[in-house]
């Protein structure tokens, strides 16, 4: 049976440890979304830290071969180790020298054990080496210098984190717990947090330390788009852990309810062993439901939207370790249920048994977000999941030497895309579709019928296969130039349309949103991945899929009435079957009087109703609309904005629409994709609160609305930035 | 035309018959029966009288008219299938391009012995001309014209249901066609050269072999009667032709 399980490597030889989780990264069911989170065990026979130059090729190698984007090293320094100075030296110089490479591939680390609070014991032990630096005013004046001297490296790092790395991607370290003057020296560098335009992976951390907590908090909530979430459950008291406690709930209650909690890259828990909610239940304050606000809002999280967590554990020397408050194992238990239903697959252990107690050496929990990662991986996949059923199956299925039970290329299609469109509900899909299929086929078997077709699906299956009316799956597109160059003009779009909802893709001019859209028209081929309408790949243009262009796309030798006509009449409709459709939709768009006028007699605005419902009369399932407003002045633009909404109310269809006009972006969308300049990317997704009734002038002046401009305007700004200086 | 746009006209001919007049009075033969250089006006206008009511000059003037007819009808057919092939097959166009420039930029005339040779002083002969005059100007225009026809109206149009070869049809022509009457009249007028030439050089009869044939015998007025002719016949030509495409095309001309 597959199922999620935590990876305990009991070896300190880099190869072993690396050839252990390189195997386990290769045939696990988690996809594409890497992360490993690398714990300390603390435990005096494997004191991982011993060598920090073979941890560096490691987590390196790891990084380039799994595409992983998040890591966290722990620097705390072992209670054994004889000279903590060279580790923690190596420590700060491996970090450095990660985030410091393109290649690798790492976007996010995490760092604990920075503030040196571990050398304590150690300094009890009395066994510290020499002394490197003279710190004064440090409110532990018991310190040895040996602290200072990490924190003033982890200062340094900071420092550095101003920097774009050479990839164009802003590095991230958070640092871990209590960080005192590391915090403080943090927040003195709030221009880079605020800046926008630098700020590509911002941080929310929850410490050990309320208060601090509460400051970044706040900072972040306020900001309110991180994409990452730390959360350090550790505490050592109740105050601090009240403090912890109405910083998250600020957090979720401010986060969670504009619904992006679905767009957390990551969530990162920590510290549940030594977590103690130490409130009374009277004052009715408890982390638990918090935490369970935050399960359910990323259960919502759309496909599409990667979302992983992880849970870290240390362990005590005699690898077990009790997860001590019973609100923490309440907590260990939804994320095992939650994690079960999300995937689909029971979960092994997650390292805790009826008591608490940790069972044998969990150290890495990886919970993945799904994603394709190619068609070899999700067809083994498939085939071991067939494998399975075939095995529980308590019928007879002799005839069947293995093998030759097989899906239907189109079932396994759709089995394929459902996984490449969903990052969390499509492991638990996939088993209910096959489980489901498995047993109609089971069922209504023929003898020598060896394959579950498109019959044997559910109505559920299908319905969900055709929820997404257009995707792009890892779509890249070249344009060869006249010199034979190749010009690199769509970087990624992975992305889906849903049924019924206007999405927006924002970008600057050429960046390359037109030729999204001329994919979807099926008027461009990608030069790699795929572009499907309603799960089948597009190969050419089509009336089900209708595009409103700029301007100039009126055939101008064509009267209004045979512009909007021309779609019904060149498939050829006869004109009384679409004669009264074109009258309405010319009545809709208020152009009764002009029908016999030329498109060059018209106005601007005039002219691109004319182009809307042009698209309209082919009754399109999808339109695609390119700048179609981007030519008109501000005040027919506004009124075509509120035409276009009028026409969706009453048409109810699916809508794509390209803009550059941030305003026109908000007050038009559902979703908003923010695009980089060429090539193009697609980076941020906003989700746009408005009812379609709260949509009219006054929504301009709504603060919301003028928020969620500002922030739309920032993450454009970022995108932009981010594609300079990587140039 | 506005009244302006008339009274402009009016003088411009006024000034241009007066001018001719004056030239021809100032250089007129000093003696009766001398050589007549330049006939004026009413002398030329006489000739032609007398050329259309004894001559028969009405013959040569419908002869005229039909080898042009015939030639450029002849040349505009497969010039338009084969400009509207290259238009929209770039590689075709980028291929065929440099062969047709390069017979583009032989004097059609320097065919004329060849197609004396080959076909005779007949009707066969002129047509020929014409159409090697004609043909390879008109498909490479027309080549163009199609190329030029706007990417958005071709995606508009398969976004809306054609197919690629309805494109033709539905859009390339439609939106070729002003174009296409632009380039004919251009023709027209290139097509008038050759066909004098050619009568000229080689016909027993039409406007040019008239010209020809008076100069032998020193018959300026009858010359430039011909010439005269011509000149109106052209205007006709491209009156009919301006008249038809604003006629098929009124989007053109809001």
């Amino acid at each position: 049976m597959l199922s999620i399980r935590l990876l305990t490597v009991e070896d300190e030889n880099p190869e072993v440890i690396y050839s252990e989780i390189h195997s386990a990264l290769s045939t696990w069911l988690f996809i594409q979304k890497g992360l490993v989170a690398l714990d300390q065990a603390g435990s005096g026979e494997h004191p991982w830290v011993t060598n920090l130059a073979d941890w560096r090729s490691v987590i390196e190698r790891l990084a380039a071969r799994h595409d992983l984007t998040f890591c966290t090293v722990d620097l705390r320094i072992p209670e054994t180790a004889q000279d903590p100075t060279p580790d923690s030296r190596h420590g700060l110089s491996l970090v450095q020298e990660i985030l410091g490479r393109a290649e690798s591939g790492l976007r996010c680390c995490v760092l604990t054990g920075l503030d040196g609070s571990e050398l304590e014991s150690l300094q009890q032990q009395g066994s510290f080496p020499e002394v490197l630096f003279d710190f004064k005013g440090d409110r532990r004046k018991g310190y040895p210098n040996i602290v200072n001297y990490i924190r003033s490296q982890a200062l340094s790092l900071i420092d550095e984190l101003r920097f774009p790395g050479p990839n164009g991607k802003q590095r991230l370290v958070v640092l871990g717990e209590e960080t005192g003057t590391l915090r403080d020296h943090y927040l003195s560098k709030a221009s880079y947090f605020i800046d926008p335009a630098r700020w590509h992976f911002p941080v929310l951390l929850i410490g050990e330390d309320g208060l601090g907590a509460r400051t970044f908090l706040e900072f972040v909530a306020y900001l309110a788009d991180a994409d990452f979430v730390s959360l350090d459950l550790r505490a050592k008291s109740s105050k601090q852990n009240r403090e912890t406690l109405r910083a998250l709930q600020t957090l979720v209650g401010q986060v969670a309810d504009s619904r992006s909690w679905g767009r957390r890259q990551l969530i990162y828990v920590k510290g549940l062993d030594e977590y103690q909610p130490g409130i009374s239940a009277e004052e009715g304050e408890s982390c638990l439901p918090v935490l369970k606000r935050l399960l359910d809002s990323m259960r919502e999280v759309k496909p599409g939207e990667p979302c992983s967590v992880a849970i870290a554990f240390s362990v005590s020397g005699e690898n077990r370790l009790r997860i001590q408050s019973g609100e923490a194992r309440t907590f260990l238990r939804l994320l095992e249920d939650h994690i079960g239903e999300a995937t689909g697959f029971p979960l092994e252990h997650l390292g805790m048994d009826e008591n608490g107690w940790t069972t044998g050496h969990p150290r890495i929990l990886h919970v993945p977000s799904l994603k394709a990662r190619g068609a070899d991986f999700m067809k083994r996949t498939v085939e071991a999941q067939l494998a399975l059923l075939r095995e529980s199956a308590d019928c007879d299925l002799s005839g069947d030497p293995g093998g030759r039970l097989s899906l239907a290329d189109e079932v396994f299609d759709l089995v394929v895309d459902k996984v490449a469109w969903s990052t969390h509900d499509n492991l638990a899909g996939l088993n209910r579709l096959l489980s489901t299929a498995f047993g109609n086929f089971l069922r209504d078997r023929a003898a020598g019928q060896w394959e579950i077709t498109r019959a044997h699906l559910d109505d559920q299956a299908k319905e969900w296969l055709h929820r997404a009316v257009l995707n792009m799956d890892d779509v890249q597109l070249e344009f060869r130039t006249g010199h034979g160059d190749r010009l690199l003009v769509v970087e990624r779009a992975d992305f889906q349309v849903e049924e019924g909802e206007l999405l927006v893709i924002l970008g600057p001019s050429g960046s390359g949103k037109s030729t999204i859209l001329r994919m979807f028209a099926g008027l461009l081929e990608p030069t790699s991945g795929k572009v499907n309408y309603r799960g089948a790949a597009i190969k050419g243009p089509s009336e089900k899929v209708g595009m409103v262009f700029q301007d100039y796309s009126l055939f101008p030798w064509l009267t209004v009435r045979e512009n909007v006509a021309f779609g019904p009449k060149s498939r050829g409709e006869r004109p009384e079957a679409y004669s009264s459709k074109v009258e309405r939709l010319l009545e809709v768009a208020r152009l009764t009087g002009f029908e016999e006028a030329y498109p060059g007699q018209l106005s601007g605005g005039m002219r691109q109703r004319v182009a809307i419902i042009r698209a309209l009369a082919n009754d399109p399932d999808v339109l695609l609309m390119d700048e179609p407003f981007g030519a008109l002045d501000l005040q027919t633009r506004w009124q075509m904005q509120e035409f276009l909404l009028e026409t969706k109310r009453i048409t109810q269809k699916t809508i794509v629409f390209v803009t550059h006009d941030i305003d026109e972006s908000v007050f038009v969308g559902d979703r908003i994709f923010i695009a980089s300049p060429r090539p193009l990317s697609l980076g941020k997704c906003f989700e746009v609160p408005f009812s379609p009734a709260s949509r009219t002038l006054e929504l301009r002046r709504d603060p919301t609305f003028v928020t969620l401009v500002n922030r739309v305007r920032d993450a454009l700004l970022a995108a932009a930035s981010k594609t300079q200086s990587s140039k | 035309m506005n009244w302006s746009a008339r009274l402009g006209l009016l003088v411009t001919t006024v000034v241009v018959l007066a001018t001719w007049s004056l030239v021809a009075f100032l250089i007129r033969p000093s003696e009766a029966g001398g050589l007549l250089l330049l006939p004026g006006p009413i002398r030329v206008l006489k000739d032609l009288y007398h050329m259309l009511v004894q001559e028969g000059f009405f013959r040569d003037i419908a002869l005229s008219s039909m080898r042009i007819g015939l030639g450029v009808l002849a040349a505009t057919v497969p010039a338009a299938v084969v400009g509207i092939w290259f238009g929209i097959s770039p590689k075709v166009h980028a291929v065929a391009t440099p062969v047709f420039a390069f017979v583009k930029y032989i004097p059609p005339v320097s065919f004329v012995p060849l197609l004396i040779l080959w076909l005779g002083l007949g009707l066969m002969q002129q047509v020929a001309l014409l159409f090697i005059g004609t043909f390879f100007y008109l498909a490479i225009m027309i080549a163009e014209t199609v190329a030029s026809t706007p990417r958005a109206y071709q995606d508009a149009g398969l976004t809306l249901g054609l197919r690629e070869r309805q494109l033709v049809w539905k859009v390339i022509i439609p939106h070729s066609i002003p174009a296409f009457f632009e380039h004919l009249r251009v023709m027209f007028g290139i097509a008038w050269t050759y066909i004098t030439v050619a009568e000229m050089v080689a016909a027993p009869n039409g406007i040019g072999r008239v010209i020809i044939k008076s100069q032998v015998y020193f018959q300026t007025g009858r010359v430039l009667a011909g010439m005269l002719t011509i000149g109106i016949l052209g205007v006709l030509f491209d009156l009919i032709l301006a008249r038809t495409s604003l006629w098929l095309c009124k989007w053109k001309n809001l």
